[in-house]
């Protein structure tokens, strides 16, 4: 920058610094004037119970459920408020965010908790719960974006959009119906005696304090908030997880070709 | 190595300072990170001790390329191989748990020999002693049984020893039983074997036909190599012609559903549509295509000329009414279907394997689907092919291209051909004459002579299984694994667990499993693969190529001619690199030279005949597979081929032509459209045995379970056997969800818990039974009749009743 300014003659530079100036003013304005004089006072919301079942309920705005003090019971509505109450607490977000407690002490609980639906770190892990046998697009409803629902988080996908998800992923307790599969079928698949590759160490830090890097291959696994977001494990989760860029900062720090193969592969 | 991991910390290190500084800005502080560094508690565990390598996956036919992790002399741990064009990266459930298949804790790690009624623990030089003996009492009452798991160099050594040692064509395998029909219907067609498209198709066809083929459970990641298309915006249609609703039928525009044994009337329904609306192509069946028909008498692999005229003349009673009324499928879907294939702007995949195979019309309904694909010229071009799936992961490799058959020699010959016998004698050196011209017993004869006593025309005495468990998969099993009770008989079974073969063994020898030993696949795309051992096999556990050459060297110890060539030299002489010869057939010493290789660069000799040229052995320990034929270019580099028979790709066809069916039946360059008229189904339902009954396979089982079932996530997905039963089926006969029902066909009876709208939803009157689980071997129900052209019997259709436990039949 500083090299080539030097090479532009003077007078060249004025204008170039002239327009510069007259372009910054100008979009000032522009957002200046787009932008109200002041904002306007929040519309109180009518918050009285329907007249009758089955009446339309007014959605609240999302400043309404941060700020407003908890409210009676509505038996139109009954359940709905603990609900509400779980999803928007009724203490206002912390904003601007700060960094949030990683409790890094609670991770390799959350390790132990992953490697029990996995064969060896990389396996795809299986199902801790029934699927309908056909209708593979069924587990989007909940798995594409991830939710967290009555203390149980369903992950987001690790890897992209992928259709066929039976391919890999078997439920952990049988794809029969309860009860059909014999205790003894059942029981003899604890006969193996394979050990797996443990999940991946801690990313290395250049020095205290930098950002780690990724410790384990990306492939099939690089949507992080699959494991890392808000839904995560605790333990596992960012401290920072308004931030969705992970690779801005954080570099692979595990090749895609993994480390051994010979030469020629 | 050491240089390069520098350099790379060096630039991550770098990347991580720059990123730091940009966070210091922003005022965060380090006391808030967790603790720098890597924990040293896990650090003693990092996974950068695993080494990894490659290696084609155990299982099915598609043949995936996996990396495998190896740390401390065990299997940690897979990956699919992102570079890998079959699979991108991905593998299915059964891929990323194959290596789990090498630590079942029941591994067979002795040799066991049967005395007094018992198998007790032998050594390995008494095991092969016996072997030998038993042989050399009787060569010609001997039989090789393998299969499509066989590597490359082991069923060149089982099919050298049989065929060139012991002078007998008695050996086969069980692809007999997997995809016969679809090898004569190439060779009835092409005049060669083996799809002349590839897997590319699947990423340029607008129309994939699914011919009885549930690939979304027994090919899924072809099965996703297609759908995921879609997810990238790409249109495909998907038609399922199937018998029962399926997870492949989820995704499909178009489900139909046919009658068990009618694909041929909707097959012709089709192409008789095609020639009424003028909508075939001309120009390619006048410069590329003949007609053909069955003999009058008894159907042949070649078959007799038929004119066009007559060819249309068999088809016009095939109106879209009367396939409907054949075959349950709407006039309005043949017709849908006839659009399709009379669109030339559309490119059209069909796909099959168990269904169109396991058929007794199997090599007919294999050769309506070419003459449908080449009637209508979606053939030869990226997009436009009709291909075969394979279910074992060498059926091409091994079987086929080998030839590890009961008529078959390597690289495309026959034994019944003078000049082919000939050619096989000089190659292996051995004196003119040694192979007999006529063929030995296909699976079913083989199995149905070692069940009946030698008295009464049981000529076969002894029968070495490698690599397969016919006690569980041979069809009708109460009639053709039922040795012991013939009396004088002796199984020898190589294997790795224990099956319901080795149960009924007398000698069962351990088996080395995949990466415990060097191997080659060939897969259903014509690529051949290949591997290093990576890890030891358990106990005494050895590998079965080993076996077989210990044999040969014992039989020659003990004298046997055979296992001389004309010059007095053992059969399997194996060389160093300074010409000395190298005791392999001493377990210890098996490994100081690559045996695969000194077996493979012999067997390449056979390829160029039939023009599937495979490269040298060490182009393939560089390669991912390379799909045949692979040819040498100019500048010493070798090419593979993706479609054959069309002049843009394949370096076999004359310059002046643009498809040439260069192995024509007819030695004109025309491939052959066959004739084929519906014909119903040996047995078919009636008032005794009222529904229908097809088997099959679940993801995630391969086969008979031997491996699967030691997998823990793939046993606990599915652990045991069930039936399907059509919901209207199910309330008639009173039958509730994971009910037992007692399932009876004029061969067996079984039980079995229903399940009612399950994984697959057959129809009324019909049920489903896969057959991974040995608890309940279904294939003593299952009928023996075959196809009498690929002699591969149907396990897809019988006549069963269903009652419930209780009572009251239905």
């Amino acid at each position: 920058m500083t090299v080539s300014e030097a090479a532009v003659p003077p007078v060249r530079r004025a204008l170039q610094v002239g327009v510069a100036v007259a372009l910054s003013a100008s979009v000032v304005g522009f957002f200046a004037g787009i932008r109200p004089d002041e904002v306007p006072a929040a519309v109180a919301l009518s918050r009285a119970s329907p007249a009758a079942a089955g009446a339309v309920r007014p959605a609240p705005s999302y400043t309404d459920l941060r700020t407003r003090p908890a409210r009676a019971p509505d038996p139109a509505t009954a359940g709905v408020p603990a609900i509400e109450a779980q999803a928007f607490p009724a203490a206002p977000l912390p904003l601007p965010p700060q960094v949030l407690d990683p409790q890094p002490d609670r991770r390799a609980e959350a390790v132990a908790l992953r490697a029990k639906l996995r064969a060896y770190d990389g396996a795809p892990p299986v199902v801790p719960h029934p699927v309908r046998q056909q209708g593979d697009l069924d587990c989007a409803a909940c798995h594409v974006q991830g939710i967290a629902i009555g203390g149980r988080q369903l992950p987001r996908i690790s890897h992209g959009f992928l259709t066929n998800c039976t391919q890999c992923h078997v439920p952990a307790d049988g794809a029969l119906p309860p009860g059909m599969a014999s205790p003894e079928q059942v029981a003899g698949a604890d006969g193996n005696t394979f050990v797996g590759s443990v999940g991946p160490v801690l990313g290395q830090r250049a020095w205290p304090g930098a950002p780690p890097t990724i410790p384990h291959p990306t492939h099939m696994r690089g949507e992080c908030l699959s494991c890392h977001g808000p839904d995560g494990k605790v333990g596992m989760r960012s401290s920072h997880p308004w931030r969705i860029s992970c690779r801005q900062c954080h570099a692979e720090g595990v090749d895609a070709r993994p480390e051994g193969l010979p030469p020629w592969m | 190595m050491a240089t390069s991991l520098e350099r790379r910390t060096f630039l991550k290190t770098t990347a991580l300072a720059a990123a730091a500084s940009a966070a210091a800005a922003r005022g965060w502080t380090p006391a808030q990170a967790a603790p720098a560094g890597v924990d040293p508690a896990v650090a003693a565990r990092n996974p950068a001790g695993v080494q990894w390598n490659k290696a084609p996956c155990r299982f099915c036919g598609t043949g995936c390329h996996v990396q495998v992790g190896v740390e401390n002399g065990r299997v940690v741990a897979i990956a699919g191989d992102q570079l890998a064009e079959v699979n991108k990266g991905l593998l299915c459930v059964k891929g990323y748990h194959v290596g789990l298949s090498l630590y079942g804790k029941d591994r067979l790690t002795q040799p066991l020999l049967r005395k007094n009624g018992v198998q007790v623990p032998v050594s390995w030089e008494e095991a092969i002693d016996v072997i030998a003996r038993r042989i050399q009492k009787n060569p010609k009452g001997f039989a090789f049984y393998g299969s499509g798991q066989w590597t490359i160099p082991e069923g060149y050594a089982a099919l050298k020893f049989t065929k060139g040692g012991l002078g007998s064509n008695h050996i086969d395998p069980n692809a007999r039983l997997c995809m016969a029909s679809a090898v004569t219907g190439f060779l009835s067609t092409y005049g060669v074997d083996e799809p002349a498209g590839c897997y590319d198709d699947l990423d340029k066809a607008d129309v994939v036909m699914l011919w009885g083929n549930n690939p979304a459970e027994m090919h899924p990641v072809l099965f996703s190599r297609l759908i995921d298309r879609r997810t990238r915006g790409e249109k495909i249609t998907l038609v399922d012609l199937t018998t029962r609703r399926t997870r492949s039928s989820d995704h499909a525009q178009h489900v139909l559903l046919f009658k068990p044994q009618t694909d041929l009337a909707v097959a012709n329904g089709v192409m008789r549509e095609l020639l009424k609306r003028g909508t075939w192509d001309k120009a390619f069946v006048d410069k590329h295509v003949a007609f053909r028909q069955d003999t009058a008498d008894k159907p042949t692999l070649d078959g007799r000329a038929m004119d066009f005229a007559a060819f249309r003349a068999a088809l016009e009673p095939y109106t879209p009414e009367h396939v409907e009324q054949l075959s349950g499928v709407n006039a309005a879907d043949i017709r849908m279907l006839a659009d399709l294939f009379g669109n030339p702007k559309l490119r059209i995949v069909s796909l099959w394997c168990m269904g169109m195979n396991q058929h007794t019309r199997g090599t007919a309904i294999n050769r309506l689907v070419h003459a449908l694909h080449l009637l209508s010229g979606h053939f030869g071009t990226p997009g436009n092919a009709p291909t075969s799936l394979t279910g074992q992961p060498s059926a091409c490799g091994t079987v086929r291209e080998v030839g590890t058959l009961a008529h078959a020699l390597p690289g495309g010959r026959v034994v019944a051909n003078d000049k082919h016998r000939a050619e096989t004698e000089a190659i292996w050196n051995v004196p003119a004459g040694r192979i007999p011209a006529k063929p030995g017993y296909h699976t079913v004869q083989l199995w149905e002579k070692f069940s009946t006593p030698a008295d009464k025309g049981g000529d076969i005495d002894t029968v070495w299984v490698q690599v397969t468990n016919p006690g569980q998969t041979l069809p009708n099993l109460g009639k053709l694994f039922q040795h012991r009770k013939a009396g004088g008989k002796f199984l020898i079974v190589s294997d790795v667990y224990p099956t319901a073969t080795t149960r009924e063994a007398d000698l069962v020898l351990p088996s080395a499993l995949w990466v415990e030993k060097n191997g080659m696949f060939g897969n259903s795309e014509r690529r051949t693969q290949q591997w290093f051992k990576m890890v030891d096999p358990p106990g005494q556990a050895r590998d079965d190529c080993w076996q077989t050459i210990a044999v040969a060297k014992r039989l020659f110890d003990l004298g046997f001619a055979g296992m001389r060539d004309k010059d007095g030299r053992f059969l399997f002489r194996v060389t160093d690199a300074k010409g000395a010869e190298v005791p392999a057939w001493k377990w210890e010493r098996y490994y100081d030279v690559n045996v695969d290789k000194a077996l493979f660069e012999e067997y390449r000799k056979f390829t160029p005949y039939k023009h599937k040229h495979l490269a040298p052995y060490d182009e393939y320990v560089k390669a991912r597979g390379l799909r045949w034929p692979v040819v040498q270019q100019k500048n010493g580099t070798w090419r593979e081929t993706r479609w054959r028979f069309s002049r843009f790709d394949d370096p076999f066809v004359s310059p002046d032509r643009e498809v040439q069916f260069y192995h024509s039946l007819t030695k004109d360059d025309r491939a052959q459209v066959w004739f084929h008229p519906y014909e119903p189904p040996p047995e078919s339902p009636d008032a005794q045995f009222p529904l229908w009954l097809c088997t099959g396979r679940v993801i995630e089982h391969w086969h008979s379970g031997t491996l699967t079932m030691r997998i823990p996530q793939l046993r606990r997905a599915m652990p045991q056997a069930y039936v399907e039963v059509n919901r209207e089926d199910a309330a008639r006969l009173g039958i509730g969800q994971g009910e037992v029902v007692v399932l009876e066909t004029r061969r067996g009876r079984l039980e079995l818990p229903a399940w009612i709208d399950g994984r697959g939803r057959p129809p009324q009157g019909s049920v489903f039974v896969p057959f991974f689980d040995e608890k309940v071997a279904i294939n003593q129900l299952t009928l023996d009749a075959h196809d009498p052209i690929s002699k591969q019997p149907d396990y897809k259709k019988c006549a069963v009743r269903l009652t419930k436990k209780a009572g009251g039949a239905a």
